[in-house]
């Protein structure tokens, strides 16, 4: 006689042939002795290991070691600061909708895969150890400049490499291990999966980018409060790097005259020789003025020059001071040590004046030289007219004295603060968080196509074009001997046209090559935005305003525009994208 | 019985001619896993889809899913396209293998997958509740799903196919991996919802199971449907009788072969019936628990979680057992010409 229990007339009750669960005994335990003695020791190793560590740094503080101290605190600081900001999240994406849940598994992921656990804790522990390996006989700016750029730039890099490392390992891991599956078998869109990965991962750096700005700020706070080598280093690290400068640009006093001399000079060029600049009209404009503007910022011995700066009413009204940032060289200076001499008029006045007498700059070639200038020279309507006269010595063997030249932008500018330190870290932050977002949601557009390798390789690529856009975009100029600065792309590819046809005709196939190569190249280029646009790190750590306009475009381009594209064009792809293949 | 080209509302799943074949990266055609694949699910029934490895079974479940685009024919499921976001709400999918991302715990697994549902906190705890108790894995709902047994996390898995309270439930391999206990309770849990009106699509090695469970089966092989109808329909031996009583002296047997030899028939085969090994290891672990043994590993299910079948938006219907009649049905054709239209359709030659 059969024991079977009647299946297929089963009614609803409990499913179970076995015991009522609630009846269970009470010895019932889930666990082994081992697992549960990890369990315990793991629920007292971390309060314990964070006792241990500040007792070391209150050791070392008193001990008369206050730098390492310091680090060990920072350390701890911001490795609370990722546990307590991770709770957030958590709380923060708790809402019940597919979305909220795809970013929160993300950030679980992130918490729970060795590589991005890794990777945050190298740069939990690069930023407060980076102080330890400054050289404390250097000048305090230069230090703080130093402090400020490589934590940045670091950070950076590391959170690009976290970003494109999760948000690619989390889809191809998802599709790899078919747990896209289950996950698209419920009322989950294809592009609310992608969009749900891109927001939990945006959300992680965004916590990582706050860390990294707290953390850098508490140890430029930290760096300031060390003393510096002179007063003049003491101001230079207020007014030159723990601030926000706006800059000028001079423009020539007598502009039209100036516009007049450079259409005289294409004239000039255009009936000497037609045909070649006809082949490049627009190249031979940039040329001739390229030559005029850097004449006009060579001061030879004969010549006194004027730079004319405007828009400075705001400078004027609020700051007592602003900085003439110059970088002179010799133009027949055979060693770089050579010095230059000058005088300075400010709106037609001699400066600066001690007792009487107009006193002249001696510097050295080559470096950058700030010039603190008071802003009361500054006229009402806002222009201050800073004339250079060259008085430079005839040295021996010299045919005649030494013209004085300044490379024009950065050789030559006017700096004046309009901003504080914080907000410009803030802002700088911002843009960092912008160029982050820009790379999830392209690295989640290879995953949604290509295997794990390749789609990190293919993420990778765009993160260093990006970082290298404009050095490789001039690369390519001149590796294929294109001029690519032409104003319109009209121009751009009639240029190019012409191009590669003559090197065709004359079969220089290698040639024509290169040009093909060089148009793939700029089309390639031309898809990923550069990240030098918006190079905030360099203007935090040289105490240049990272501007509200320039942080607000970033973050619209970067943050928003690029990452509905990348992500449009990842769901276009997933949606077509068979998630199963054969066995056989 | 109603004709089934006006019984739309009955009918949950409906495939037309549906084949798939998967390409090479030179878009060169690879594998024809599934070929002119005709299946039609009506609401309330349990369906079988058998086959050996490599027979289509898994590619049919995908396409059913939207997860895999057929090359050619067409689907209906619940009445729309399968990569209709608005039906996957209304079905309960267990994978082959449970696919649990290893880092999340139990209820944080279960809970990832209510959200995707978006029911809204309250709800989610309540039914990870009942599920967790269901398929007896409240004691290890903290532990990850890293650590879970095979069979564990096939536990969790049927729990993730049924937050939704699903009308359709598509279950692949569902007692894989799993001890005797736990496959019963899956068999008792499919015979439960069915009985709560649940269509449930059960695609299984497992030939006993399909056969104590389902209405209609359908049986594949190299991509194509071979067989298909009732149960008693493709098993019933109309040259045979089996009959079952108290154990039987020889005399009387003798008696019995008297009796069939002068109907001209001969008694081919007596024996004492015996019990099935799956019976006798229930009741050894019964036992063993009575007698309070201690585990480690999951406990004994609870009952079937009280959302299951009786939310707002579920109407019980009564299982659709009476199938036409004398093989398989006539696939619905004219209701998946209103419902659904060609997907980019490929003839490509056997």
């Amino acid at each position: 006689m059969t024991t079977d229990l009647p299946i297929a007339a089963a009614r609803p009750q409990p499913l179970s042939a076995g015991p009522d669960p609630r009846e269970i005994p009470s010895w019932f335990d889930d666990e082994s002795p081992q697992g549960r003695r990890k369990r315990r020791l793991k629920r007292f190793a971390r309060p314990l290991a964070v006792l241990g560590a500040l007792g070391s740094a209150a050791a070392l503080w008193y001990g008369g070691r206050p730098a390492p101290a310091i680090t060990i605190v920072g350390i701890v600081s911001l490795a609370l600061g990722v546990v307590c900001g991770v709770a957030l999240l958590r709380r923060l994406l708790s809402a019940g909708h597919p979305v909220i849940g795809i970013a929160r598994t993300i950030v679980e992921e992130a918490v729970g895969t060795r590589l991005s656990v890794l990777l945050v804790m190298l740069v939990v522990v690069a930023l407060p150890t980076l102080p330890l390996v400054l050289d404390p006989g250097e000048r305090l700016a230069y230090r703080l400049q130093f402090f400020l750029d490589w934590s940045l730039s670091g950070a950076s890099a590391l959170l690009a490499l976290i970003t494109i490392a999760l948000s690619c390992s989390s889809v191809c891991g998802d599709i790899d291990s078919r747990r896209i599956h289950m996950a698209l078998s419920k009322p989950l869109q294809r592009w609310e999966y992608l969009l749900g990965k891109w927001l939990g991962v945006v959300l992680l750096d965004l916590l990582l980018v706050s860390l990294v700005g707290i953390g850098v700020y508490a140890f430029a706070e930290a760096l300031r409060r060390s003393p510096a080598a002179d007063n003049a280093d003491r101001r230079a690290v207020e007014e030159q790097v723990l601030t926000a400068r706006a800059s000028a640009r001079p423009v020539h006093p007598r502009q039209q005259e100036f516009d007049k001399a450079i259409e005289a000079a294409i004239t000039q060029i255009r009936n000497d020789d037609p045909a070649l600049f006809d082949k490049d009209p627009a190249a031979a404009h940039r040329r001739i003025f390229a030559q005029h503007v850097f004449l006009w910022h060579t001061v030879s011995p004969d010549v006194v020059s004027s730079y004319l700066f405007t828009g400075l009413e705001a400078a004027r009204l609020r700051t007592q001071v602003v900085q003439l940032r110059l970088q002179p060289f010799a133009d027949n200076s055979s060693t770089s040590t050579a010095e230059v001499r000058f005088a300075l008029w400010l709106n037609e006045r001699p400066y600066p004046v001690k007792q009487g007498k107009h006193e002249e700059y001696v510097f050295a070639a080559g470096p950058v030289h700030t010039l603190e200038l008071p802003a009361s020279a500054i006229a009402e309507d806002g222009t201050l007219r800073v004339t250079i006269a060259n008085r430079n010595m005839l040295m021996p063997g010299d045919p005649a004295p030494t013209s004085i030249g300044f490379n024009p932008g950065e050789g030559l500018e006017l700096l004046y603060r309009v901003g504080s330190f914080e907000g410009n870290v803030l802002r700088g932050l911002l843009l960092m968080w912008a160029k982050l977002a820009m790379l999830a949601a392209a690295a989640l557009a290879a995953a949604s196509w290509l295997g794990l390798p390749v789609a990190m390789l293919a993420s990778l690529m765009v993160f260093a074009v990006a970082v290298a856009s404009g050095f490789l975009s001039a690369a390519f100029d001149i590796y294929t001997g294109v001029d690519g600065g032409n104003p319109t792309l009209t121009s751009m590819l009639r240029l190019r046209a012409t191009l590669l046809l003559e090197r065709v005709a004359k079969f220089e196939w290698w040639d024509a090559i290169k040009t093909i190569g060089s148009y793939a190249a700029d089309a390639f280029l031309s898809l990923i935005p550069s990240f030098g646009d918006y190079d905030s790190i360099t203007q935090v750590a040289t105490g240049r305003l990272v501007s509200l306009a320039e942080t607000a475009a970033g973050v619209c381009e970067l943050g928003l525009a690029y990452p509905l594209l990348l992500l449009g064009i990842g769901w276009w792809l997933l949606e077509r994208r068979d998630l199963v293949s054969s066995s056989s | 019985m109603k004709a089934l080209g006006h019984a739309g509302d009955d009918i949950d799943i409906v495939c037309a001619g549906v084949t798939k074949v998967f390409r090479d990266f030179w878009m060169r055609p690879r594998v024809r896993a599934v070929e002119a694949v005709d299946l039609q699910v009506r609401r309330g029934q349990v369906y079988g889809l058998l086959g050996p490895n490599g027979s289509g079974k898994s590619t049919t479940i995908k396409m059913l899913l939207g997860l895999l685009q057929p090359t050619s024919g067409r689907i209906a499921v619940l009445g729309k396209r399968p990569k209709d976001v608005d039906i996957k709400g209304s079905i309960g999918y267990l994978p082959e293998e449970s696919y649990l991302y290893q880092f999340l715990s139990g209820r944080e697994t279960l809970d990832y997958y209510g959200r995707l549902f978006r029911l809204d906190g309250r709800a989610r705890r309540e039914r990870i509740d009942m599920l967790l108790d269901m398929v007896g894995l409240e004691a290890v709902q903290h532990r990850p799903v890293g650590e879970y047994s095979k069979g564990m996390q096939r536990r969790i898995g049927l729990a993730q196919s049924l937050i939704n309270d699903p009308q359709l439930l598509i279950l692949d391999e569902p007692t894989s991996g799993m001890d005797p206990i736990g496959a019963k309770q899956i068999k008792d849990l499919i015979a439960t919802l069915a009985a709560r009106g649940k269509t449930v699509l059960l695609c299984s090695h497992l030939l006993g199971d399909v056969e104590d469970l389902c209405d209609r089966v359908a049986i594949m092989y190299g991509g194509r449907v071979r067989a298909e109808g009732t149960c008693d329909e493709l098993l019933e031996q109309e040259h045979a009788t089996l009959l079952e009583t108290a154990e039987l002296p020889e005399p009387v047997i003798a008696e019995v072969r008297e009796l069939l030899r002068r109907h001209d028939l001969a008694l081919t085969n007596v024996q004492r019936p015996r019990r099935t090994l799956e019976s006798l290891f229930l009741e050894i672990v019964e036992q063993a628990r009575a007698e309070g043994v201690q585990t480690s590993g999951a406990r004994s299910g609870g009952a079937v979680a009280e959302f299951l079948g009786h939310s707002s938006d579920s109407q019980p219907v009564a299982p659709a057992t009476d199938g036409p009649a004398g093989g398989a049905e006539v696939v619905d054709t004219g209701l998946l010409d209103s419902l659904v239209t060609p997907s980019a359709s490929e003839r490509i030659a056997p």
